[in-house]
C-alpha cells in the first residue's frame, strides 16, 4: 500500500494542473532527418502562439495536445534547418517533421536560432549531449575520434591518466557509470586498456551523459549514465563511410529494407597491431603466434509494422586478445537488445525492452603441445526485460512510469591448471542476482517560469542461491575477517534482499529569456561493485553483487546551478554549477588482499563511506568560424574507510582539484579547419612510503604513518591539434558503371586528419611509485610513469559514399 | 608468466605509443624510525645439535630514499623461550655485532611454539611467538633431474630444448593449515667449459630471494576448506611437481635461470611455515615487485602498503611499534647433481 501512494499522489498532482485537458486535441508524429530517416532525439517543437513546447523522446516521438485552432509548429534541432508547419486543428493530427542538415551556407546563421535558449530552457541539469560533429571536431589520439575520450573533457568528468579506462563523474569511481548501449549495459567499454572506447562513432546516433537530477527511470548506478544511442541506418538509399587510420580501420554499411519500412546498419572495426609488428617479430621465438588486435561490430535494424508500432534489434559484439602462443589474455562485450514501440494512443507511447549483455575475460598459457598450462576465466551475463511508458497528459504534464527486472549470473573466476597432463580446476561458485525496479516520473510545467521534474525509483535487490552465504567473524586478522559459518541456500532462494526508495527532484526557474536557475537532488542505489586494486581498469577486474557482507552503494546528490547565454544570437552557451554528495557502502580492502580466485574474498573488503564536492563551469561558442568550449571543474572527492588512513578522510586516486580543458575548431576555408586542444588537470594523490626496513637484505617500503594516497604525482597538462581538408563538395551524384549496382547514383566524400598529440612532449605522470633500483636490493627510488611520454603523429583518412 | 613479454606485446599493440618510467624526486615526508626483527628458529633434522645456530637480527628503518646503511641496534637483549617439555627454557642469546644476535642453548624441535623477547635500550620489552609446523614429505624418487629432450616437454614451457632441469614431488601431510617457502640454490662444476660458472663461482648461490621466492599452500577450492589458506602463487594440489628453474628476464630479454650444467649440484629447501609467516613473505613480495617490470607495469601497480609484523610491545600501552617478523621453521633439504648431458 506504502508504494502506491506516491504514484497516485502524482497522478493527482498532473491531472490538477489542467483541468480542461480533455477539450485539447493531440498532434503527435515522429522527427526524422530528410536524407537519411534517422529519427532524431530531444528535438524541439514549439508552439508559436502560446510558446508551449515538447521534446522529441529517444525514438524520435513527440506528443503535443492544444485547443482547437490554428496553430504554428516550429520544429528545431541542432545541425538542422528549422522547419515550420502551420495547421488548422479540429481533430488529432499526426504531423511528422523531416529535418534537413544545415548546408554550410547556412550554418553560421542557422544553428544559432536551432541552439536558441536550449540551454536555459529545459528543465534537465548536470546533462551533457555530445553529437558526432562536436566529437569529430576534437583531436584525438591518431586521428580516431573516440567516445569516452570525448566524455572525459567534459566539467565534472575526469580520468586518473592516460591509460585508465573509464572515467570518474563528480567524484565517483568508474563502476558508478551505467554504460548503456541501446539500453544494454557495457561493462567494459575500453579496447586497448582505455585507449579507445567501444563504441564505434560511425554508428552513434546519440550521446548523454548524465551527472546529477537523473530522471527516475534511469537506476543502477550511483554516478552517471552514459546513454548512448545507436543509428537506425539509412532508410532513403544504401551508404558507406569509413576510415583507414594508423591503428585500425572502420567500415559502416547502412540501407533501407522493405521500401521504407525499415533500415539497418553495420559498422565494424578491426586494429591491425600484429599484422604490423609481424614482419618484425617473426624470427623471434617468444613472439610466435602474435595476436595483438581488437574487434568490434555494431549492427541494428529497425522495421515499421503499421503506424503505431515499430521492432528494432541491436547489438554489439566486440573483442580484445593480446599474446602469443604461450600467453595471451582477452575480453569482450557482446550485447543483443531488441525493442518494441508502441502506440497505446496518440498520448501514449510504450517501449519494451528485452537485452542480454555479456561481459567475459580471460588469461591463459599453455605450450604448444605440451601437457602443462593453465588458463583463467571470468564473466558477467545480465537477462533484463523493461517496460517504459511516456504519457502525454496533457501540455504541462509529461509522465514516464514503467519497471525492469535484471537476472545476473556472476561467475567470479574458473581456473584450469595442466602440469604433466593432469589437470587441476578451481572454480569459484557462480553468483546469482535479480535486480527490479518500478518508476514513475512527471515533468510538470507550472508557469513560464516554473517548471519541475519529479519521480521516485523503487528498485529491489535479492542475491539469491544457488549459493552459501558467508559468515564472517567482527574482528580482523592480518587475513581480514575469519570465516565464520556457510550457510547453503538453493536455487532462487533468496540468500538477501535489499529495498531501496529513489526519490529524483529537479526544480527550473527561469529568470528571463536567457537565464535560469535550476537545482536537483537524487538518491542513487548500485548493487554491483569492481573488485579493482589497481589505477586503471585492467581485464582482470571482477564485477561482484551485492551479497550478506557486501551491501548495496548508495549515494545522495545535491546540485544547482545556474544557466545563461550570451550574445545577440546566443553566442555563448554558459553554465555553473555546484554540487554535493555523499556515498554509503563505499568497497577498500585490507592491504595485500588477494582479489583474484579467493572464494573468502568477502573477508578481505573494507566498508566505508565518501563525499564529493565541486563546482564546475561551462562556456561554449557555438557560432563563428571559431567555436569549441572551455570547461573547469575544481573538485574534491574523498573516502573513509574503516581501517584505511587511520580511519580519517582521504582522497581518492582518481581526486582532481582543478580540470581544465579547452577545446578550439577554427574553419580556414570551406574544406580546412584547425583543432586543438588544451587540457590541464592537478596531480592526483597516490600512496608514497616514506621510510624503508631492511629484510634478507631487501629494502621494504613503509610509512609508520600508514597513510592513503599521501603524495601528489605532478600536474599533467597535454596540447593536441589536428588538421582536416575534406573533398570539394559534390552537388551533382556520380554515376556507377551499369555493370555495377544497376545505374546506383552516388557521391563519394573524403577527409583527411593530421595532426600530433602531446604536442610539447611532455611526460604527464600517471602513476608514480616506489621500486628496489636496477641490479640492487637496497637501493631504492621514486619512478614516474607516463603512458604517451612523445609527441604522437595522428593520421586518418575518412570517406563516405 | 614472462612479463617482460606480456608488456612488449602490449607495446607492440599500440605501435607508437610510448610509455616510459624515469626515476623522481617526491618528498614522501619523514616517517618515524622503527625498530626491525628478523628472525626465525629453524628445526634442521640434518643438524640435530644445532651446530648452526639462528640469528636474530635488530636494525632500525630509514627514510626511503636514503640508501646508505641502516643503523643497527647494539644494545638490545634478546631471548627465545621454549616452553615445552615441562620446563621453560630460555635462551639469552649473544650479540655478534652488527645487530646480530644468536641463539646459545637452543636446539629447536618439532612441532613447538617458541617466544621472542627483546629488550631495547630504551626499556621497552618486545614479544612475538611462533611455531614450529609439521614437514613436507619427500620420498625417495621425489626429487631428480631431467634433461630436455624438445621444448614441448617443459613444465610450463619455461625452459627450453636441451636445457637440464630439476624437479620435485613433494607430498603434503593430510590435513590443512600446511605453507611451505621454497629455496633452491646451485653450486657449479668447477670445469672450464661451464659458462655459468663465471657467474656463480663455485659456492652454493642461492637463487630465489625474496623478488623471486616460491610459496606453497594448500588449495582453497571446495566447499570443504573454508578456512584454508589464502591462495598464493599455485593452487596446485599435492604432490606437487615443480622445476626449479626459474625465468629471469634482463635486458637481453629471457633467460632460463639457472641453467644446469653436467656436474652442478642443486639443493631445495622448504621450509613449513605457518600461515601467517608465509602471508607476511607474499606481502612482501608484493611491496617488492609492485610496479617493477618496465614497460606498461606502472599501469598496475597496486596501491602501496605496509606489511604486517608479529611482534608487539609487551606492554599495551606502550608507543613503541615494531617492524618485522619473527618465525619458526621445519626444514627438509634435498640435493641433486645434474648427470653428463649434451645440448
Amino acid at each position: 500500500m506504502k508504494q502506491k501512494i506516491p504514484f497516485l499522489f502524482l497522478i493527482s498532482i498532473c491531472f490538477s494542473f489542467d483541468v480542461a485537458a480533455q477539450k485539447k486535441i493531440p498532434v503527435n508524429g515522429y522527427l526524422k532527418d530528410a536524407k537519411t530517416g534517422e529519427e532524431l532525439i530531444g528535438a524541439t517543437i514549439l508552439v508559436k502562439e502560446n510558446n508551449a513546447g515538447v521534446l522529441s523522446n529517444e525514438y524520435g516521438y513527440y506528443s503535443i495536445s492544444l485547443l482547437p485552432g490554428k496553430y504554428t509548429l516550429i520544429c528545431q534541432y541542432i545541425g538542422y534547418e528549422s522547419q515550420t508547419k502551420t495547421i488548422d486543428l479540429t481533430e488529432p493530427i499526426k504531423l511528422s517533421f523531416e529535418m534537413v542538415p544545415v548546408g554550410k551556407e547556412l550554418k553560421e546563421v542557422n544553428v544559432t536560432a536551432e541552439r536558441k535558449d536550449e540551454n536555459v530552457k529545459r528543465n534537465e541539469m548536470s546533462v551533457n549531449r555530445l553529437d558526432i560533429k562536436t566529437i569529430s571536431k576534437i583531436p584525438a589520439l591518431l586521428g580516431e575520434v573516440d567516445l569516452v575520450r570525448s566524455i572525459q573533457l567534459l566539467p565534472g568528468v575526469s580520468t586518473v591518466g592516460e591509460g585508465a579506462s573509464g572515467f570518474n563523474v563528480r567524484g565517483g569511481s568508474i563502476d558508478q557509470n551505467m554504460i548503456l548501449l541501446d539500453e544494454a549495459p557495457v561493462y567494459n567499454s575500453s579496447h586497448l586498456f582505455g585507449i579507445f572506447s567501444v563504441f564505434n562513432p560511425d554508428a552513434v546516433k546519440d550521446v548523454k551523459l548524465y551527472k546529477g537530477g537523473i530522471n527516475a527511470k534511469y537506476g543502477g548506478r550511483l554516478s552517471s549514465i552514459l546513454d548512448v544511442r545507436l543509428k537506425e541506418g539509412n532508410k532513403k538509399e544504401f551508404a558507406a563511410q569509413g576510415g583507414i587510420g594508423i591503428i585500425f580501420s572502420r567500415l559502416t554499411l547502412e540501407g533501407p529494407l522493405y521500401k521504407d519500412k525499415g533500415s539497418f546498419i553495420v559498422a565494424g572495426r578491426r586494429s591491425y597491431g600484429d599484422v604490423l609488428a609481424a614482419p618484425f617479430l617473426m624470427n623471434n621465438p617468444d613472439f610466435k603466434g602474435l595476436k595483438l588486435y581488437f574487434y568490434d561490430l555494431t549492427m541494428k535494424a529497425n522495421y515499421s509494422i503499421g503506424q503505431k508500432d515499430k521492432l528494432f534489434i541491436s547489438g554489439y559484439l566486440g573483442r580484445d586478445v593480446f599474446g602469443v602462443d604461450e600467453f595471451g589474455f582477452n575480453w569482450g562485450n557482446a550485447t543483443l537488445t531488441t525493442r518494441w514501440n508502441h502506440l497505446f494512443s496518440n498520448k501514449l507511447f510504450s517501449n519494451t525492452t528485452a537485452f542480454y549483455s555479456n561481459y567475459d575475460y580471460g588469461i591463459g598459457a599453455s605450450v604448444i603441445g605440451s601437457r602443462d598450462g593453465f588458463n583463467w576465466t571470468s564473466s558477467i551475463i545480465n537477462y533484463s526485460i523493461k517496460q517504459d511508458f511516456t504519457w502525454y497528459l496533457n501540455n504541462k504534464n509529461t509522465l514516464n512510469l514503467g519497471g525492469q527486472a535484471i537476472y545476473y549470473t556472476f561467475k567470479p573466476g574458473k581456473a584450469t591448471f595442466k602440469s604433466e597432463g593432469a589437470e587441476q580446476r578451481i572454480e569459484l561458485a557462480d553468483k546469482y542476482a535479480l535486480e527490479n525496479a518500478l518508476y514513475i516520473s512527471n515533468e510538470q510545467t507550472i508557469n513560464s517560469r516554473w517548471s519541475l521534474t519529479y519521480g521516485l525509483r523503487f528498485s529491489s535487490y535479492h542475491y539469491l542461491g544457488k549459493g552459501v552465504r558467508q559468515n564472517y567473524t567482527d574482528s580482523f586478522t592480518i587475513f581480514g575477517r575469519e570465516l565464520e559459518s556457510t550457510d547453503s541456500f538453493y536455487t532462487l532462494e533468496s540468500i538477501q534482499t535489499y529495498p531501496n526508495l529513489e526519490p529524483r527532484l529537479s526544480v527550473k526557474y527561469e529568470i528571463d529569456a536567457a537565464s535560469s536557475i535550476k537545482a536537483s537532488y537524487m538518491r542513487t542505489a548500485q548493487y554491483l561493485h569492481l573488485i579493482s586494486n589497481t589505477a586503471a581498469s585492467i581485464p582482470l577486474d571482477v564485477w561482484t553483487p551485492s551479497t550478506n557482507n557486501i551491501k548495496p552503494q548508495l549515494s545522495d546528490q545535491v546540485a544547482l546551478g545556474y544557466f545563461r547565454n550570451f550574445g545577440a544570437a546566443d553566442d555563448y552557451e554558459t553554465s555553473v554549477e555546484v554540487y554535493y554528495k555523499s556515498m554509503q557502502n563505499q568497497i577498500d580492502y585490507i592491504d595485500g588482499a588477494d582479489l583474484l580466485l579467493n572464494p573468502f574474498l568477502e573477508g578481505q573488503l573494507l566498508n566505508g563511506k565518501g563525499r564529493a564536492y565541486g563546482a564546475e563551469f561551462y562556456v561554449k561558442k557555438n557560432t563563428g568560424k571559431l567555436t569549441g568550449f572551455i570547461s573547469y571543474t575544481i573538485a574534491r572527492t574523498e573516502r573513509q574507510v574503516e581501517r584505511v588512513n587511520n580511519n580519517e578522510w582521504y582522497p581518492t586516486r582518481f581526486d582532481k582539484l582543478h580540470n581544465l580543458n579547452i577545446i578550439g575548431s577554427y574553419e580556414l576555408s570551406s574544406r580546412w579547419t584547425l583543432n586543438g586542444n588544451l587540457i590541464y588537470g592537478s596531480g592526483t594523490p597516490v600512496n608514497l612510503p616514506s621510510n624503508k626496513f631492511i629484510f634478507e637484505g631487501f629494502g621494504v617500503p613503509h610509512n609508520p604513518n600508514a597513510p592513503r594516497n599521501n603524495v601528489r604525482i605532478p600536474d599533467f597538462l597535454r596540447v593536441d591539434i589536428t588538421a582536416s581538408v575534406k573533398s570539394k563538395p559534390h552537388n551533382k551524384p556520380q554515376e556507377l558503371p551499369k555493370s555495377f549496382f544497376k545505374r546506383m547514383k552516388y557521391t563519394y566524400e573524403w577527409e583527411i586528419v593530421f595532426g600530433v598529440y602531446n604536442l610539447l612532449g611532455r611526460r604527464n605522470p600517471f602513476a608514480v611509485y616506489p621500486r628496489i633500483a636496477e641490479n640492487s636490493n637496497y637501493v631504492t627510488e621514486m619512478v614516474q610513469f607516463s603512458m604517451f611520454a612523445f609527441p604522437i603523429p595522428a593520421f586518418t583518412y575518412n570517406f563516405k559514399f | 608468466m614472462k612479463k617482460s613479454t606480456l608488456y612488449l606485446v602490449m607495446m607492440m599493440s599500440i605501435g607508437l605509443f610510448n610509455a616510459c618510467i624515469d626515476p623522481i624526486d617526491v618528498d614522501a615526508g619523514e616517517g618515524e624510525s622503527q625498530y626491525v626483527i628478523e628472525g626465525m628458529i629453524v628445526y634442521d633434522p640434518e643438524d640435530p645439535n644445532k651446530l648452526i645456530k639462528d640469528t636474530i637480527k635488530i636494525s632500525r628503518s630509514v627514510p626511503y630514499l636514503f640508501n646508505g646503511e641502516p643503523e643497527r641496534v647494539i644494545n638490545a637483549t634478546v631471548a627465545i623461550i621454549d616452553t615445552a617439555g615441562g620446563a621453560v627454557n630460555i635462551d639469552i642469546c649473544n650479540h655478534v655485532g652488527n645487530g646480530n644476535y644468536i641463539t646459545t642453548t637452543t636446539v629447536p624441535q618439532p612441532n613447538r611454539s617458541y617466544i621472542l623477547l627483546v629488550r631495547l635500550p630504551e626499556g621497552d620489552t618486545l614479544i612475538s611467538q611462533s611455531r614450529i609446523n609439521r614437514p613436507v614429505i619427500f620420498h625417495p624418487d621425489s626429487f631428480y633431474t631431467r634433461v630436455l629432450t624438445d621444448r614441448a616437454s617443459g613444465p610450463g614451457g619455461a625452459i627450453p630444448e636441451g636445457v637440464g632441469y630439476v624437479e620435485m614431488k613433494p607430498i603434503d601431510p593430510a590435513g590443512l593449515g600446511d605453507s611451505y617457502r621454497l629455496k633452491y640454490y646451485v653450486k657449479r662444476n668447477p670445469v672450464a667449459e661451464n659458462p655459468y660458472l663465471k657467474k656463480d663461482g663455485t659456492n652454493w648461490k642461492f637463487y630465489n630471494d625474496l623478488k623471486n621466492f616460491y610459496v606453497v599452500s594448500e588449495s582453497t577450492s571446495g566447499e570443504n576448506s573454508p578456512n584454508a589458506q589464502i591462495e598464493i602463487e599455485s593452487s596446485f594440489n599435492f604432490p606437487l611437481r615443480y622445476a626449479i628453474n626459474f625465468v629471469e628476464e634482463g635486458d637481453g630479454g629471457t633467460a632460463f635461470t639457472p641453467s644446469f650444467y653436467p656436474g652442478d649440484s642443486i639443493k631445495v629447501e622448504v621450509y613449513s611455515v605457518t600461515r601467517e609467516q608465509l602471508f607476511f613473505y607474499v606481502r612482501l613480495k608484493q611491496e617488492l615487485t609492485n610496479g617493477t617490470g618496465g614497460g606498461f607495469s606502472g599501469l598496475f601497480a597496486a596501491p602501496v602498503g605496509n606489511v604486517p609484523s608479529n611482534i608487539l610491545p609487551l606492554n599495551p600501552n606502550s608507543k613503541v611499534r615494531v617492524l618485522g617478523w619473527f618465525g619458526a621453521a621445519h626444514k627438509i633439504t634435498r640435493r641433486a647433481k645434474m648427470v653428463d648431458f649434451k645440448f
